[in-house]
């Protein structure tokens, strides 16, 4: 190694950055070279003498205001991201809690149930309502009051099987009454007026006429034929007595207020028609027709509504039914009727 | 760095500590004015804090905080037309009333009179020594002794080669040899 490749290596070798192999070269060379050890000996004492010049010192004031800084960011970021969480958990939370309050209300039967009219067909009369014979004795023990009156008309339900003798018809209503408004045999009377589960559901219970509404929910609960009797297999016969009972919105008094609403309910049924809303078109129909008697003027104008409610609803094999019972009950609207089941009929075809 | 970037607020207080006095000290020599380096300081760690949450810890701390100073130095000395050869030659000695103080320092705890006295003609001669040296030279030398930072690192800071960075240097060490050796001090 010569001097002047040893004179490259001082500043490495001097600030301890020489790789030791090349350390062990220059040293070699060092141990050989007075001029050489002589001249980093030299920078060593120059460099040992720099290192003396003190440091200058910011100011306290500098200082503190660097950490005040420090803090105001710290403050300034974390209030960011508490604002940010909140903008992004408050809306979350609120439709947690009303997702959670719709879904209680809807498990719990709170919420107002959708109430589909379906008119009846004569077919799907179950044959256990076949009227039989009432016994004298049970006949006794029916309450008068309702009996009497002819507002207790709950449809007949079979007895279990294991009694094996069906239940007898209802007692005749009076002439008035809705669901004897058509001078029919009590037979006919569950097939003409809607009755079985698929004719009036709301879900946890059905909607009675109103004039039905007049019995005591403690009457209701009994069956017609009087006391003394089994409760009545559900399945077997439309529970409407007890789903009067069952219903707060069907007591007597919200029955009355109902019927007072009818002319709003075919408005919002027809609005809602015109929104294309037809569940909530439906539901307002299904409502009225449940206190509109046939020959009430305001009747095909509900069952028009429901018709074609359910058409809107894809429910077309429902709306033709509809539109049978308008086209039976209505001869201003039968051309119409009768052209919409020919429509909808193919379209199911 | 990496525990202040992780939200660790007392480690900022730390890092200042740690790195104030030789920044501030590299500002003073490079501005040659207390109260730009000041300003210079502040900012400089304003930016740190501004920038801790895209800290990326893959080199050391030490380089970067030089590398922003040192941009920020420059950026002041160009706003303010100061880069020229007086304000950096002023710049060894950036505040006359510390000038005592600092050669108190080099002695400090030496009780002898005569050394006292030998040590504050030596602080002196070291200050002018370092006065005389070109900026770039006094720049390396200065980041070399105060920062302990690398050839390699400096040479990034400064942008030129390592070997360049040597080089300026072994000047700087010679001629600041040369310069004590004129007024007595022959290391």
């Amino acid at each position: 190694m010569n001097c002047r490749r040893a004179e490259d290596m001082f500043i490495e070798y001097l600030y301890g950055e020489l790789e030791p192999d090349r350390a062990e070269l220059l040293r070699a060379h060092l141990d050989e070279c007075l001029v050489c050890r002589t001249r980093l000996a030299e920078l060593v004492r120059v460099r040992q003498l720099a290192a003396q010049i003190p440091d200058a010192e910011p100011s306290p004031m500098a200082i503190n205001r660097v950490i005040a800084r420090a803090r105001e960011e710290e403050e300034r970021t974390r209030s960011i991201w508490g604002f940010r969480w909140v903008k992004v958990l408050a809306p979350l939370c609120l439709a947690v809690v009303i997702g959670g309050l719709v879904a209680y209300q809807f498990r719990a039967g709170l919420a107002p149930k959708p109430m589909v009219y379906a008119p009846a067909k004569k077919e799907q009369r179950p044959a256990v309502q076949e009227p039989l014979p009432a016994p004298e004795p049970e006949k006794k023990f029916s309450p008068p009051a309702a009996r009497d009156a002819g507002k207790l008309i709950a449809p007949a339900a079979p007895k279990p099987a294991s009694r094996g003798v069906a239940l007898p018809p209802p007692p005749p209503a009076e002439p008035g009454a809705r669901e004897a408004a058509p001078p029919q045999p009590a037979a006919d009377l569950a097939a003409s007026r809607p009755a079985g589960p698929e004719a009036f559901t709301s879900g946890g219970g059905e909607a009675p006429p109103a004039d039905r509404l007049s019995a005591q929910p403690g009457e209701a609960e009994q069956p017609a034929v009087g006391a003394g009797r089994a409760p009545l297999p559900a399945a077997a016969g439309p529970p409407r007595a007890k789903a009067v009972v069952r219903d707060k919105a069907m007591t007597p008094a919200a029955g009355e207020k109902l019927e007072g609403s009818i002319p709003s309910l075919l408005k919002e049924g027809e609005s809602s028609l015109e929104a294309g809303r037809y569940g909530e078109a439906g539901q307002a129909f299904s409502q009225a027709l449940n206190f509109l008697r046939p020959g009430d003027p305001d009747r095909p104008r509900a069952l028009l509504g429901l018709a074609r409610a359910q058409e809107g609803q894809k429910d077309l094999t429902t709306a033709i039914q509809t539109y049978r019972e308008l086209a039976r009950e209505s001869s201003a609207h039968r051309d119409l009727a009768e052209q919409k089941i020919q429509e909808l009929s193919a379209e199911v075809k | 760095m990496s525990r202040y970037a992780a939200g660790e607020e007392a480690a900022f207080e730390i890092l200042l500590s740690r790195y104030s006095r030789p920044l501030y000290s590299f500002l003073c020599r490079y501005l040659g004015r207390a109260d730009r380096a000041e300003d210079v300081f502040q900012d400089v760690f304003y930016e740190v804090i501004r920038a801790r949450k895209s800290y990326r810890p893959q080199s050391r701390f030490a380089p970067w905080l030089f590398r922003i100073g040192r941009n920020r130095a420059v950026d002041r000395l160009r706003r303010n037309g100061l880069r020229d050869m007086e304000s950096l030659d002023r710049a060894a000695n950036p505040r006359e009333e510390d000038a005592d103080r600092r050669v108190n320092t080099i002695t400090a705890g030496d009780p002898d009179p005569e050394t006292l006295v030998h040590g504050r003609e030596l602080g002196k001669a070291l200050e002018g020594a370092l006065a005389r040296l070109p900026a770039h030279q006094r720049e390396v030398l200065w980041l070399k002794e105060k920062s302990g930072l690398s050839l390699a690192e400096i040479a990034e800071i400064t942008g030129v080669s390592e070997n360049t960075v040597k080089s300026r240097l072994r000047y700087a060490l010679e001629k600041m040899r040369a310069v004590l050796a004129q007024q007595g001090f022959d290391p």
